[in-house]
């Protein structure tokens, strides 16, 4: 088996000291390999957005470890992040662009930024990788010498899709990359990460606190709640036949097209299950 | 996608003129106009609503459904008004309506939650005595019975130990809470109504469950009449005897929700389904799609 593309062992976040201290993450173990697409779901506060600042190296660690490539990144130096980040290893889409996006730089800047950064190719080098990254996410050329702010909410996250893309990452982080999309651009950036993973081995981990868009793209689901991994499976699994009751409400709470009238008692039993088990 | 919608396709709602008894609200034809800007935003709504019944509306952001929804509460922002059609609220035509009229209406008659239950309450008062201020005010009930009219609508929204949330700040307590809070306030004074517009977006999958089985409870037990409008066709529909798709002001498609989810005419509604078909929990759900 190849080496895996992200490797966490007993991973322990904590936010504050004394009372005040929070544990964010505790004993958190997985291991993505190349090709995979993993989907990480979880309510607000279950550990989602800590998971995704480890693997930036952003997180403070109280035991474990965080391999990307096989290097720990939860203990970089300053130097050694910096590298890292060069690198262009490991990237990653947030749920806003126009937060994540420069506004003062054009979005054809914004996605030379990293291979600019990177130092290894030609002026004109780069903006044929930028064309084509362009071209890869669906973006017409004429959108090259715009601002974030003059692109629609749906464009902006293609662009910043682009800027992950452009450095040819191993690892590609999505937080929340969908949630502020509206259907037809959220079907779109779907798309484009399945076409992504059909033409590349790059590896997805895709945290979303909506269980139907990990559904469209993941192949496995960890589910995390209250600071701890409850579930790791294959996301049909995890679906169709979920063991933790928490992962049972989840996935009993998630409108679908199916649900009726039916499923309230369901899900009022549910809810007690969980309520009993914890 | 650039084909104009059909303005009213589908099978076409009754027309207003044969009203039955039991309507609560009826839409038709409502169109809305920006003055500032002189663009119609919204061209053309036509709904009916009975007492105990949910209507869903669907559309993203800047499709009309607010604009829609804030038309039926008399709400609408300066500048911007119902330019066409009428809106008939519990038999009366709500372009007669003075200020007064409306301000009687709103809470008693018809009531609203929308997406962002923190901004609709004071962080200065416990969300007990708000809710107690108007059942004294605008119920006219004493001190002490408001305080246990109150307790009981904490505890009838589901919120455990009521007693404890009537002396809790917003800070307090979580959205999902502070959305019952909203509710238990929307429905103090008993209206017909109640419009939920995108009430559970903010919150997480579980709660959303919650608050919409709540709201599904409410219309049963109360005979409440509900709007309910979100972005997501599939929260709508598990709730929804009728379902209007709307997009950039026009009614795309409107009808029975099981016609609307199984047999859809227009694309988009198509690509509202296919969302959840292809990319969404029910790829593992449903053996076999059967359409699209």
């Amino acid at each position: 088996m190849s080496e895996p593309i992200l490797e966490i062992e007993g991973l322990d976040v904590a936010f504050g000291r004394g009372h005040a201290r929070t544990i964010a993450l505790s004993g958190a173990a997985l291991r993505l390999f190349p090709g995979e697409a993993v989907g990480v779901i979880g309510e607000s506060g279950a550990g989602k957005s800590t998971l995704a600042r480890a693997v930036l190296g952003l997180a403070p660690v109280t035991a474990g470890s965080v391999r990307v490539v096989g290097r720990d990144v939860a203990r970089l130096s300053r130097r050694g992040r910096r590298e890292f980040g060069r690198s262009g290893v490991a990237q990653y889409v947030f749920q806003d662009p126009l937060r994540s996006l420069d506004p003062d730089q054009t979005v054809q800047a914004a996605v030379a930024e990293p291979l600019q950064i990177r130092g290894e190719l030609s002026r004109g080098e780069i903006a044929a990788a930028v064309r084509a990254q362009f071209a890869a996410v669906e973006l017409d050329e004429s959108l090259l010498d715009r601002f974030p702010a003059q692109l629609s909410g749906g464009q902006r996250q293609r662009v910043a899709v682009a800027r992950a893309l452009v450095t040819g990452p191993r690892l590609l982080l999505l937080d929340e990359p969908v949630s502020a999309l509206d259907s037809a651009n959220r079907v779109r950036i779907l798309q484009l990460l399945e076409r992504l993973r059909a033409t590349t081995d790059i590896t997805l981990l895709f945290i979303s606190h909506d269980l139907g868009s990990i559904a469209g793209v993941t192949d496995r689901t960890i589910v995390l709640n209250r600071g701890r991994i409850v579930e790791d499976g294959p996301t049909a699994q995890v679906i169709t036949a979920p063991r933790h009751p928490y992962t049972r409400l989840l996935v009993g709470s998630a409108p679908t097209l199916t649900s009726g009238a039916a499923d309230r008692a369901r899900r009022a039993r549910l809810r007690a299950e969980l309520a009993a088990a914890s | 996608m650039s084909q104009a919608p059909a303005v009213e396709s589908g099978p076409a709602p009754a027309p207003a003129t044969d009203a039955h008894p039991d309507d609560v609200l009826v839409l038709d034809g409502v169109r809305i106009h920006d003055d500032l800007s002189d663009t119609e935003l919204v061209h053309g709504v036509s709904l009916r609503l009975r007492r105990g019944g949910v209507v869903g509306i669907v559309g993203e952001s800047g499709s009309g459904k607010s604009l829609t929804c804030r038309a039926v509460l008399g709400i609408l922002p300066d500048l911007i008004e119902v330019s066409g059609g009428s809106i008939t609220l519990l038999g009366r035509d709500t372009a007669t309506l003075t200020r007064r009229d409306w301000t009687a209406l709103r809470g008693a008659s018809i009531g609203a939650v929308f997406q962002d239950p923190a901004s609709y309450l004071n962080p200065s008062i416990t969300v007990g005595r708000q809710l107690q201020e108007v059942l004294r005010v605008r119920g006219g009930l004493s001190r002490e019975d408001a305080h246990r009219r109150a307790v009981e609508l904490f505890d009838a929204v589901h919120l455990r130990e009521p007693e404890q949330v009537y002396r809790q700040y917003v800070h307090e307590l979580s959205g999902g809470m502070l959305q019952r809070v909203l509710i238990a306030i929307a429905i103090s004074l008993d209206p017909e109504i109640l419009i939920a517009d995108e009430a559970t977006t903010a919150l997480d999958a579980t709660v959303q469950a919650e608050i919409l089985d709540l709201l599904a409870e409410l219309t049963e037990r109360l005979g409440l009449a509900l709007v309910l409008v979100s972005h997501d066709l599939a929260v709508v529909a598990q709730l929804c005897d009728e379902v209007l798709v709307l997009r950039d002001g026009h009614v795309v498609e409107q009808g029975p929700t099981g016609r609307i989810l199984h047999d859809p005419q227009e694309e988009y509604t198509r690509l509202l389904v296919a969302e959840h078909e292809q990319y969404g929990l029910e790829r593992y759900l449903t053996p076999e799609p059967s359409h699209v």
